[in-house]
């Protein structure tokens, strides 16, 4: 029955030819693990295709949906981490078998005649599979990928000619947005793969044309074996052990969550994907209009050498002892490559020159100081005019609800992280002074930790410079006794009245609730946004003397009411209060000490939601949640693994039971024929 | 049920006519390519090439930027990202040298696109990428940046500030607009 189907369908479509140019083909010298990294590759591809076509039942290609669709897949879709996890360390894996692939033809010189068409299509190959990295990355649309595209879209464009066409071609625009995603997203999902497809099949059709190259010395041509089953079976084990570390370093190694992509941000330091760090790293020894040589140069160099070798490499000799100059020049590429690989992944060209900051800043005195000095000294000051007074009225509300009292001391009321402001008016700043120092205090003192008040309206600073210019007494001695009474005497509140709001008081979240941010850079801004009210890493302790309370609330550890080990709950509650702000409860704010109040970061628009995501990745983290925390895994990541190294152990220790039995076998009757 | 057992009649084995039938395949074929890979192409390029022109946006009172280091001003614009219509948040640097004397740089670095910081403590620029360095007045002191940081173009009414948001082709030693 089963051969009546074979023979009608071989008799309509021709199977068994196709079957037999596919799989027949002797190997001279035999099968070898040497050959296996190309047919690995090839596996990885179609394991690629297929995790890849996985992911886009999930991923949405749009710019306000791509990073939460990705993130949806990898945390709430059971098996999601690991379709991504497969998918994002399959790329990498990948670019590493092409590389070792094109080095073992290389050094097996199997480049040369009559195989210099295969390997013409295999650079192609390689160019197509950096393609795809390349497109790969700017898809999560998260700041790794947007930064990575922006500067490598940037480098198209410089080059000579055809760079304004090439980077506007690519982005569908001047600027990275929407169209540039779309792009990236066909480019990466359609066309290219298409290319790729064609091209494997140029590629093995050329290379079952003129068979395996096989050992270079003629005594070990002598044996023979053959493509199937032989080769094919080491193919196979060998790709079992790629598949295993894959699904290994998934589970131990997931890909991180760079956070949203946020175009206006300053704090992240952008890199590319590991297999362009070295271009990353030689750009820097080309500058100035030598740059190009670098970013257009050094790829085309290389492209062309690969593209040439079999042209101008033309001597049939394949031993690798008796090529010393083609060694030579495969290991100082190879080395280079490597070397500035190596030293691209450790460099941080941000980072060093915050180092040489902070030394630079030290060695330098205080600006501020003198400054205050100097003019501390005019004597004469002009009466405050009607319009100034109202404007310190209603400029003293803002300074007791805006977060000032934390820090500054009036007339013997607030904190003593900064200068004492009783007499401000005295020393005689000017508005212009003021202001800056309210907008960008950094501007005056860089070392200074007064956060810069940008989410302030200009009349609200401008009713602030007048506070601050009528304020004419004579500093109290610090440590005064009514701040610390009333930081002291939080039970003072009426037994009905909440010492703190509840997140559903404030008002609902923003959108950064439902972005999985990035812990680092959370720290960072955190520490520059936040750090000054809450405290180093969250730990509280600064005063908030209106407040019921007595100091603004630690975050670190949080209030058990925002807590939750539920990472959407957590940062749905923490994000409440970023996005509105909050007024804590304290005693009438018709008193003078009106509790200092949280500004809506996000309703104000003084930090992105992008930023605030982060914020609150770094807020779970300090309480111990993970915000990227898979809520679906299926089975837990490292469960699976031992379950599958456990099935491919097994597997491995019946075929090598099977194998030595019927070596066993064999030598038996060989024995046996001998005796006779 | 094809009537294979009459016997064929052979199309006439004329040379000339052959191979005109053979260009004329290719020339049609060509055509057909040509005529639609001109617009499919165009339909790419086109629109990405167009230049945006942009309008003074307020930026808020010069009066609110200090006179001494370059500060961040932030302002918001409506703008169109191909056909989602948005309110974009700007930042730029400001530079104050005066109330009718305003320097305003565009925030991308004009290397390769990253957005550099203002370091206080060292007067300069610095760009985190790949550590170009600016002085305060822009001018590029070290690094591989091909050009001063851009300025855009402001103007200022009643102490208001406007900026017109541009940008600018990245990596040459000329600033073009883009």
């Amino acid at each position: 029955m089963l051969s009546n189907i074979q023979e009608w369908i071989n008799d309509r479509w021709p199977v068994k030819e196709v079957w037999k140019a596919a799989t027949e083909e002797e190997i001279p010298g035999g099968s070898s693990y040497a050959y296996v990294f190309g047919s690995a590759t090839l596996f990885l591809f179609l394991l690629q295709i297929v995790t890849g076509v996985w992911q886009i039942f999930y991923y949405v290609p749009t710019t306000d949906h791509a990073y939460q669709s990705l993130s949806y897949l990898r945390i709430s879709v059971p098996f999601g981490w690991l379709i991504h996890g497969l998918h994002y360390w399959g790329a990498t894996v990948m670019v590493i078998l092409v590389a070792v692939h094109l080095s073992r033809v290389y050094i097996w010189g199997g480049y040369k005649k009559p195989r210099e068409l295969t390997w013409l299509l295999g650079v192609f190959l390689l160019l197509f599979t950096m393609a795809m990295s390349f497109t790969g990355a700017a898809l999560p649309w998260d700041e790794t990928g947007y930064w990575a595209s922006e500067v490598g879209t940037s480098i198209a464009g410089t080059t000579p000619m055809l760079g304004n066409i090439a980077e506007s071609l690519l982005r569908g625009g001047a600027k990275m947005g929407q169209l540039t995603l779309s792009r990236f997203f066909i480019l990466h999902v359609a066309i290219i793969p298409a290319i790729l497809l064609a091209f494997i099949a140029l590629h093995l059709v050329a290379f079952r044309k003129k068979g395996s190259v096989g050992p270079w010395e003629e005594s070990k041509r002598k044996r023979s074996g053959s493509f199937w089953p032989d080769q094919v079976f080491k193919d196979a084990f060998f790709f079992t052990i790629i598949l295993l570390a894959l699904i290994a370093l998934a589970a131990f190694l997931a890909p991180p969550f760079s956070g949203p992509a946020d175009p206006i941000d300053t704090t992240f330091q952008p890199k590319p994907e590991w297999n362009f760090l070295f271009l990353y790293q030689a750009i820097k020894a080309f500058q100035g209009p030598w740059e190009p040589v670098g970013t257009i140069g050094i790829p085309t160099v290389l492209f062309a050498f690969l593209f040439l070798l079999p042209f101008f490499d033309k001597n049939p000799e394949r031993s690798p002892r008796k090529r010393p100059i083609a060694m030579l020049i495969g290991l100082v590429i190879a080395g280079g490559i490597t070397t500035l690989t190596i030293s691209g992944y450790y460099s941080h060209p941000g980072a060093k020159q915050n180092g040489a900051t902070v030394a630079a800043a030290s060695s330098k005195p205080g600006k501020t100081a003198s400054v205050e000095t100097v003019v501390a000294k005019q004597p004469e000051l002009p009466p405050l005019s009607p319009a100034q007074k109202a404007g310190a009225e209603k400029g003293a509300k803002v300074f007791a609800t805006m977060g000032c009292t934390a820090c500054h001391t009036v007339n013997g009321v607030g904190g003593h992280v900064g200068p004492d402001l009783s007499g401000e008016g005295l020393k005689a700043h000017s508005i212009a002074w003021l202001m800056a120092q309210i907008r960008n205090p950094k501007s005056h003192d860089p070392k200074t930790v007064m956060p810069p008040f940008t989410m302030l309206s200009n009349v609200q600073v401008g009713e602030l410079v007048d506070y601050l210019t009528s304020l004419r007494s004579k500093p109290v001695p610090a440590a005064a006794p009514s701040t610390s009474v009333a930081a002291k005497t939080p039970q003072a509140r009426p037994a009905n009245v909440r010492v703190v709001q509840l997140p559903s008081d404030v008002g609902e979240p923003g959108l950064a609730a439902s972005m999985i941010g990035n812990v680092e850079h959370g720290k960072k801004l955190f520490d520059a946004n936040c750090a000054s009210c809450h405290g180093v890493e969250g730990k509280g302790g600064v005063p908030n003397p209106g407040s019921y309370l007595g100091t603004v609330p630690a975050l670190n550890p949080v209030r058990p009411e925002l807590f939750s080990k539920d990472p959407a709950v957590f940062a749905d509650n923490l994000d409440r209060f970023i996005e509105n702000g909050a007024a804590p409860p304290g005693p009438s704010p018709q008193k003078a000490m009106a509790p200092m109040s949280m500004v809506g970061y996000g309703k104000t628009q003084s930090l992105t939601q992008q930023e605030i995501s982060n914020i609150i990745a770094y807020v779970m983290s300090l309480n111990g949640v993970n915000r990227a925390k898979i809520l679906h895994p299926g089975i837990a990541p490292k469960t699976f693994f031992f379950l599958a190294l456990g099935i491919f152990i097994v597997l491995w220790l019946i075929l090598g039971t099977l194998r030595l039995v019927s070596s066993q076998g064999k030598t038996d009757t060989s024995a046996d024929s001998e005796k006779k | 049920m094809e009537n294979s057992e009459e016997p064929k009649i052979p199309e006439q084995h004329d040379p000339s006519r052959r191979s005109f039938l053979k260009i004329g395949t290719g020339v049609i074929g060509g055509f057909a390519t040509l005529i639609l890979a001109v617009p499919f192409l165009d339909a790419l390029l086109s629109q990405s090439l167009r230049i945006k022109i942009g309008k003074f946006v307020n930026a808020g009172p010069v009066s609110s930027i200090s006179g001494n280091n370059p500060q961040k001003v932030f302002f918001d614009e409506r703008d169109r990202d191909a056909y989602i219509e948005e309110v974009e948040r700007r930042d730029v640097w400001a530079l104050k040298h005066g109330e009718n004397n305003v320097t305003v740089f565009s925030p991308i670095c004009p290397h390769l696109g990253c957005r550099y910081n203002w370091h206080p403590e060292r007067d300069e620029f610095i760009c985190p990428c790949h550590g170009s360095v600016f002085a305060k007045d822009g001018k590029v002191l070290h690094g591989p940046a091909p050009r001063s940081l851009d300025t855009l173009p402001t103007k200022i009414e009643n102490g208001e500030l406007y900026v017109k948001w541009e940008r600018f082709k990245l990596g040459v030693p000329k600033k073009i607009v883009v």
